[in-house]
């Protein structure tokens, strides 16, 4: 869509090679954090 | 790649139904958020009237007490992640790219599926209102064992929780990398705004805060149906744990809902004392020394759960420390007033009545965290006079003084002032009656999320009925005075406070659809 390019390109590469670190490392902290509540249950 | 597409910044967007459907924009999607969150405070506001009706009198008179447990679970669950969290997420998108001079969010398309979860969710936990067995009753902590033999209204309310948790994480991922990525050149961390440095901070805290929330919940859900005994007893398992995870997520929760408003408050103060913030470096630190402490006190919500005595102690020593940085946050608001030259405009006068009702809470939790004296106290009317003075008194009145702050330069109309301050004292006054009297009741022992009571209790609680009507109906002068600003009114000028300081009031008011496409250089 027209209005998503419009938004995406404000991004500049270097502020959107932040984000993908950005969201990559919180993904991973969040997945792993779920992970941990129930796993930990399991192996206790 | 950049270079062929630049020129596409206009003011072409979709009209209609699909604007809203499809937004990618952090002003369309800001909006959306507020009025959602809106029409959930309106629908858990008349869950708490039926409350309030049921508790006008001793005896059974209005609903069925099967009902009555569900309203006080529904109503808490739709105020929490309907309409407290929401309400500031829908701030942050409005607020943060203008505070920070970015074009938008950092990922616009994940900003429309963090809102478009929430409609879904709110209808799953609200129908589950009309089935067989209705809707989860067992409390918002949803402790087992009564919520593994709820019906198939916990699944549905455990699917809502789901849902709107994967909103906040999706919402707060975006947060997090607007703030840490797309900030204006010359804007260092220790320049930015103070909304923006508590909702960074806030976006931690659920990032860690809601995948324990959403373990907790998947465990009951494999509770439930798939033979698991995570908190079962009889197959090894301990329905006190889920208390500590619960609570692991539900006292950093509580934080995610002020630590915003305190920003909220940070804003509004010195532009309405003509000072700069006091303190502003103790004010970030304090902030993230809240944030830190609140993962390390969570036992405090069950003191009489059986823990060893060491484990008592620590909790409540532990506990106490956030008075600390709290205070800290305290004295500095004060400071900034002290000496300016004050104005109250309706946004300074929900900033200072949040400070007054806030502290009034914070006082009534440090009571709280007193071992012995919790013993007491612990699911009486004074834990729920205690929370209301934090949120309503904190959260809401932040919420509703940055509605009134940055609504002329989201509208480009002035509000109308007399109508404002109307709004703020019946709301101050109805809600003091409605909470103030709970903590005589709860100091007196009744219990809460009961829906009758020994007759001595009769006169506070025909008092704090009153009170909530008052409140409740109090709603109306708002609703009215924002859609009267959306559709006229005198223009607001681009600062339109005298003493506002800070990128956003740089703008016009209204900002165009899309701002800052350009970076603003910061000294
Ligand atoms: C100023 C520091 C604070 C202290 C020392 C404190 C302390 C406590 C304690 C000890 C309890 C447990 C009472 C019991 O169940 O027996 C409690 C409950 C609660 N507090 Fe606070 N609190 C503070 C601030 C806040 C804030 C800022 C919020 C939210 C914005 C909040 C929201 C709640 C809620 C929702 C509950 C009740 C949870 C439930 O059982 O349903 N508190 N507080
Ligand atoms: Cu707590």
């Amino acid at each position: 869509m027209q209005q998503d390019r419009a938004n995406d390109d404000d991004v500049t590469d270097a502020r959107r090679s932040g984000v993908r670190k950005t969201v990559l490392v919180l993904v991973v902290f969040v997945v792993a954090v779920f992970a941990w509540t129930i796993f930990g249950r399991l192996i206790r | 790649m950049t270079a062929t597409t630049a020129d596409h910044h206009d003011d072409h967007h979709p009209t209609g139904i699909k604007r809203w459907l499809f937004s990618t924009n952090h002003k369309d999607i800001g909006t959306l958020y507020l009025w959602f969150s809106f029409v959930m405070f309106i629908v858990g506001g008349l869950m708490a009237l039926v409350i309030r009706s049921e508790l006008f009198m001793p005896g059974l008179q209005v609903v069925d007490p099967h009902f009555f447990n569900q309203m006080t679970t529904v109503h808490a669950l739709v105020m929490l992640f309907g309409a407290a969290m929401p309400v500031f997420v829908g701030l942050a998108n409005w607020q943060l790219p203008l505070m920070i001079g970015a074009p938008d969010m950092a990922l616009p398309r994940l900003n429309n599926w963090s809102f478009w979860l929430l409609p879904p969710a709110a209808t799953l936990l609200l129908i589950s209102l009309f089935m067989p067995g209705g809707a989860p009753a067992a409390g918002w902590t949803i402790y087992p064992p009564l919520s593994v033999q709820g019906g198939m209204g916990v699944d549905f309310g455990i699917l809502a929780l789901h849902m709107m948790g994967i909103s906040s994480i999706m919402g707060s991922i975006n947060i997090i990398a607007t703030v840490m990525n797309m900030r204006a050149p010359g804007m260092t961390l220790l320049k930015m705004p103070m909304f923006v440095w508590t909702w960074l901070i806030t976006g931690f805290l659920l990032v860690t805060a809601i995948p324990v929330l959403a373990g907790a919940i998947t465990m009951l859900l494999t509770d439930r149906h798939f033979g698991t005994h995570f908190f079962d007893p009889a197959g090894g398992g301990d329905p006190v744990m889920f208390q500590h995870i619960f609570w692991f997520f539900g006292h950093p929760e509580v934080y995610i809902l002020i630590l915003p408003a305190f920003g909220v408050v940070s804003q509004i103060i010195p532009t309405f004392a003509r000072k700069p913030l006091f303190g502003y470096t103790s004010m970030v630190f304090a902030t993230a020394t809240i944030a830190f402490l609140s993962y390390i006190v969570w036992a405090h919500h069950m003191f009489t759960v059986g823990m060893p005595l060491t484990g008592e102690l620590y909790f409540m020593y532990a506990t106490m420390l956030i008075a600390i940085p709290t205070g800290v946050k305290i004295f500095n608001w004060v400071a900034t007033m002290w000496r300016g030259s004050m104005t109250y405009e309706t946004p300074m006068l929900y900033a200072i009545g949040m400070v007054f009702l806030f502290t009034i809470g914070g006082f009534s939790g440090l009571m709280l965290a007193v071992v012995p004296a919790d013993f007491q106290y612990h699911d009486t009317y004074f834990v729920v006079a205690h929370f209301h003075y934090v949120i309503f008194g904190g959260t809401i009145l932040g919420a509703l003084g940055a509605v009134y702050f940055w609504l002329p330069k989201w509208t480009g109309h002035m509000y109308n002032e007399t109508l404002g301050k109307w709004h703020f004292w019946l709301t101050v006054i109805g809600m003091n009656l409605t909470f103030f009297p709970q903590h005589f009741l709860g100091l007196a022992g009744m219990p809460r999320r009961i829906p009758d009571y020994a007759l001595q209790f009769t006169e506070f609680n025909m008092m704090s009925t009153v009170g909530a009507f008052l409140l409740g109906f109090s709603q109306i002068l708002f609703l009215t005075n924002v859609l009267r600003t959306i559709k006229g009114g005198e223009k607001a000028s681009d600062r339109v406070w005298e003493g506002s300081e800070g990128l956003e009031w740089t703008l016009p008011s209204p900002p165009p659809y899309h701002t800052f496409v350009t970076p603003p250089q910061v000294k």
